[in-house]
């Protein structure tokens, strides 16, 4: 448990963009676990696969439990309380190791989880396990229960979502 | 929803002409092994070179890398401290649960009851208000017994309420004709005692012990003029008891 708490929280947490709602989920899933440990066998395949396919089941749950939706996150409220001088672009072009990177970096990465949220979770959930969970496209394809073809695609799709909300926000921020 | 029709629209704008070897699709189909860098040297070189010379697919890649390495800048997150000892809470305490559960299984039903009421209702379990509960329910149950009132009727009562009046309406009906009856029965045996009075007295010879009883009684009659009834329970030769009343009025027997 003390294994994996910390991945299955990073991974509730990037797809719920909520500390709150991941660490009740992260708790629920390891209350799952234990219920239903005698149904895991290793044949089946490898327990962080079975453990992320549980984690996944349940954060689709709480998705259609909570109705969340793309548009109710707003990057733009998030760019809004977070801008200062700086640009987006200035933000991530300048190499210098100042004292504000550190800043820079975490509102950087402020966006980008917020965009992330904004994108559809068929998306959100395969560019997840890829990036930054690190699972193969054999793993991912048998914890989305999809193709490995359709799980390229929508990581490919993802990304670019991704990259185009992120653009967007820049031109905006470099307006503003 | 503008940034899904932008990618239905690149998609629109791909062709399946052959650029530099490669297909659109075929280039698309590739992009995220390119952007792993696991492809191979040949295929490699094809589809950098269809993204340099196709318009559409070149900008796709782009954007995917862009989004990829912002992604994977993310850093991971440190959970709250919190949470494993919650984890390790909730788990013991279901794990506790269902020993109790086990446990609970091989008490009998009454220790069950008690203790599934002894939370809600602990100060009500003490021996003086179970004493007053035991008494009010018997009485109760006494009463409704002489009333007449069955379990089923109340059963039948609340389980439809629209009954209650017809049910109160019969058993008024009912009480009230046993209580008819049981008048109706009296008199007749009044009546019957009445006629066997009469026929004996009728029957009866004329005795002088009679007559000097009636004088000792009239010289203790009130001097008030009232009547006055003197009553002389005895017992007949047969071992009946018959009741007998006599009324004097100035003298007079009625």
């Amino acid at each position: 448990m003390r294994l994996h708490n910390r991945r299955i929280y990073n991974l509730c947490y990037r797809f719920t963009n909520s500390p709150d709602d991941a660490q009740d989920l992260t708790q629920e899933v390891f209350i799952r676990v234990y219920r239903s440990m005698a149904s895991y066998h290793i044949e089946k395949g490898a327990f962080t696969t079975w453990l992320t396919t549980l984690t996944r089941n349940l954060l689709v749950d709480h998705f259609r439990k909570s109705k969340q939706d793309r548009v109710t996150d707003s990057i733009d409220a998030g760019l809004r309380e977070e801008d200062d001088s700086l640009s987006l672009g200035d933000r991530l072009e300048d190499p210098r190791p100042t004292p504000d990177d550190r800043l820079a970096s975490k509102e950087t990465q402020k966006m980008v989880q917020m965009a992330l949220a904004r994108i559809s979770p068929d998306l959100r959930e395969a560019v997840i396990l890829r990036d930054l969970q690190d699972m193969d496209y054999k793993e991912i394809a048998q914890v989305l229960r999809v193709p490995e073809g359709t799980v390229k695609s929508r990581i490919n799709r993802g990304r670019m979502e991704l990259a185009r909300l992120l653009s967007r926000n820049k031109r905006q921020a470099s307006n503003e | 929803m503008r940034d899904y029709f932008l990618v239905i629209k690149g998609r629109q704008a791909m062709n399946n002409e052959a650029k530099n070897g490669m297909e659109c699709s075929e280039f698309e189909a590739l992009l995220a092994d390119a952007l792993d860098d696991s492809l191979a040297a040949d295929a490699r070189t094809a589809f950098d070179e269809h993204g340099k010379s196709c318009e559409v697919c070149g900008p796709l890649f782009a954007e995917a890398w862009d989004g990829m390495v912002m992604v994977q800048g993310l850093a991971e997150l440190e959970p709250p401290k919190n949470l494993v000892h919650n984890i390790l809470a909730a788990t013991s305490r279901k794990e506790a649960t269902a020993e109790q559960i086990a446990e609970e299984a091989k008490l009998g039903w009454m220790e069950r009851m008690r203790r599934t009421l002894k939370p809600q209702v602990g100060g009500l379990m003490h021996s003086r208000f179970a004493m007053s509960f035991a008494m009010a329910f018997f009485s109760l149950s006494i009463t409704l017994t002489l009333a007449g009132v069955k379990i089923t009727d109340v059963k039948n009562m609340v389980e439809h309420p629209s009954m209650l009046r017809k049910n109160a309406v019969l058993g008024f009906t009912h009480v009230e004709a046993k209580v008819a009856s049981y008048y109706e029965n009296l008199r007749l045996v009044y009546q019957v005692q009445a006629k066997v009075r009469e026929l004996k007295k009728n029957t009866a010879p004329v005795t002088d012990t009679g007559g000097e009883n009636r004088q000792q009684n009239r010289k203790s009659a009130p001097e008030d003029g009232r009547p006055k009834e003197y009553e002389n329970y005895s017992m007949e030769r047969d071992g009946g008891l018959i009741a007998q009343t006599f009324t004097w009025h100035e003298g007079a027997q009625i």
